[in-house]
């Protein structure tokens, strides 16, 4: 934009034709009104600019489209409209995106608080009631016949039996994250047998629930294989597989904000 | 009784203000309130209703949009489409007016055109080299006046043709149709400042491209 010392400069390319065009739109206030009249006065060409640029808004206005005749009949054939109609889901999806409705907003803060709050109580009493049993057979033996056993998912579950049998005291009982760190240790360096945490051998002809028993609680054990770890590793990273019902609140969880993001969108849009 | 004091209250009252952004809100305008009517009534199912709005805007719409797709045919499948996707988007109109709905409908499809035609380029408005369509001209129209107001508008439709398409919508829009500019941005979905300075290039690149032809425009 040039200085008002522009202004009365020789050359017109100096001269901003941006600032005529705004002029001959109208667009222009105060001091750069000011300026781009005293640029329009000052200038000749500025000046046949600004008549021209006039002159061809009007004859834009009263121009006449290229093609006047229209070339058909553009009304809907009962075919068209009924191709067009949405039909099952885009229908239920339009009506829940329309603008009057009413129930968008309310169904998606049900969806999702339903979601959450069967989440929750879904897992918290799912481990209150791990917390309080017993390290299942299952969990002790590495979850495969004949595969050595792995450390319990939880460390603190108060089986004695297997101190029992090894002999060793109750301060010797590591803690659950040490049991955790060894079973990574484990995966990195596997070792082959059973062992129990002294490296004797566990005699074969035992019971496969004896057998596993003393490894349980000792996590520093190198009983487990790398194959065990990985699997408490990945139970122990929340790995566990999903169960039907935690998708299922989850779904309600995802379509619920999405209910809610829409409404959003579309209360702002209305704005 | 009628001097008790409840009375006068309950009289008094201010009427209830309702806040209501449904399209049933009645304007002044009989074309509008036409046109709400008819698409209440569309949306309700009635197809013949839409094609009365069609019938109403076909022409409007065409007139708008064959001046931004310089292509006879594609300019009537944008028309085409924009009924279509107003017809599939009955429940989506959120109220104002039908007529800038529409528009709005149809500058989008034919904006996607013009994305689509920029891949594959034709040849901009064939019709123009057809001599037979002329003004319609008074009974004592002068017949040199009649000459240079159709080559006028010969010479701006073609500039018009040459700009881009952003230049030329926000031209059209303004010039022709007489939206603001608020309007516009609403309508392209850019900004105020965004439609002025389209508008103000647009203008200085129609009188680059007419330079040697100006004479025509001037008193």
């Amino acid at each position: 934009m040039p200085h008002v010392s522009d202004v009365h400069a020789t050359s017109h390319d100096r001269h901003d034709p941006m600032l005529v065009a705004a002029l001959a739109a109208g667009d222009l206030a105060a001091t750069d009104r000011d300026q781009a009249i005293a640029l329009t006065r000052s200038c000749a060409e500025c000046a046949t600019l600004h008549d021209d640029l006039l002159a061809l808004a009007r004859a834009t206005a009263s121009a006449p489209p290229p093609i006047t005749t229209r070339p058909r009949d553009f009304t809907l054939t009962p075919a068209d409209a009924a191709r067009l109609r949405p039909s099952g889901w885009r229908r239920l999806v339009g009506a829940l995106s329309a603008p009057r409705s009413v129930v968008s907003r309310p169904l998606g803060i049900g969806l999702a608080t339903l979601g959450l709050v069967g989440l929750l109580v879904g897992n918290v009493s799912l481990t209150s009631s791990s917390a309080g049993a017993a390290p299942t057979k299952e969990v002790m033996t590495g979850g495969a016949a004949g595969q050595p056993a792995a450390p319990p998912a939880n460390a603190s579950s108060g089986d004695t039996s297997g101190r029992m049998l090894s002999g060793s005291t109750p301060d010797q009982v590591p803690a659950a994250s040490d049991a955790y760190a060894a079973a990574a240790a484990a995966s990195r360096a596997p070792v082959y047998g059973n062992f129990d945490h002294q490296g004797t051998s566990i005699p074969s002809g035992l019971p496969e629930d004896l057998r596993a028993a003393p490894f349980a609680p000792y996590a520093n054990t190198p009983g487990p294989t790398a194959q065990a770890a990985a699997d408490l590793a990945s139970r122990d990273a929340g790995g566990e597989p999903l169960r039907p019902l935690n998708m299922l609140f989850g779904s309600a969880i995802v379509i619920g904000l999405g209910l809610l993001v829409a409404s959003w969108l579309r209360s702002r849009r209305t704005a | 009784m009628l001097d008790s004091p409840r009375l006068r209250i309950a009289v008094r009252r201010d009427p209830l203000i309702v806040e209501d952004l449904r399209s049933t809100t009645v304007p002044d305008d009989p074309v509008q309130r036409r046109d709400l009517i008819l698409l209440e009534t569309a949306r309700d199912g009635d197809l013949d209703a839409f094609n009365d709005l069609v019938v109403c805007y076909q022409d409007q719409l065409f007139a708008l949009i064959v001046r931004m797709v310089p292509d006879r045919d594609q300019a009537s499948d944008c028309v085409q489409e924009a009924f279509f996707s107003a017809f599939r988007n009955l429940a989506k109109f959120r109220g104002g007016s039908v007529k800038s709905w529409l528009h709005r409908i149809a500058i989008n499809a034919a904006m996607d055109t013009q994305r689509a035609r920029k891949r594959r380029p034709v040849q901009p408005y064939p019709e123009l080299d057809d001599e037979s369509w002329q003004p319609p001209a008074g009974k004592d129209a002068d017949p040199v006046t009649t000459a240079l107001t159709t080559e006028r508008h010969r010479a701006i439709n073609e500039a018009l043709a040459t700009i881009t398409d952003d230049q030329r919508a926000a031209i059209i829009l303004f010039d022709v149709e007489g939206y603001d500019y608020a309007e516009i941005a609403d309508m392209t979905g850019v900004s105020l400042g965004t439609v002025k300075s389209r508008i103000h290039r647009g203008r200085l690149a129609l009188r680059d491209r007419l330079a040697n032809r100006m004479e025509l425009f001037r008193g």
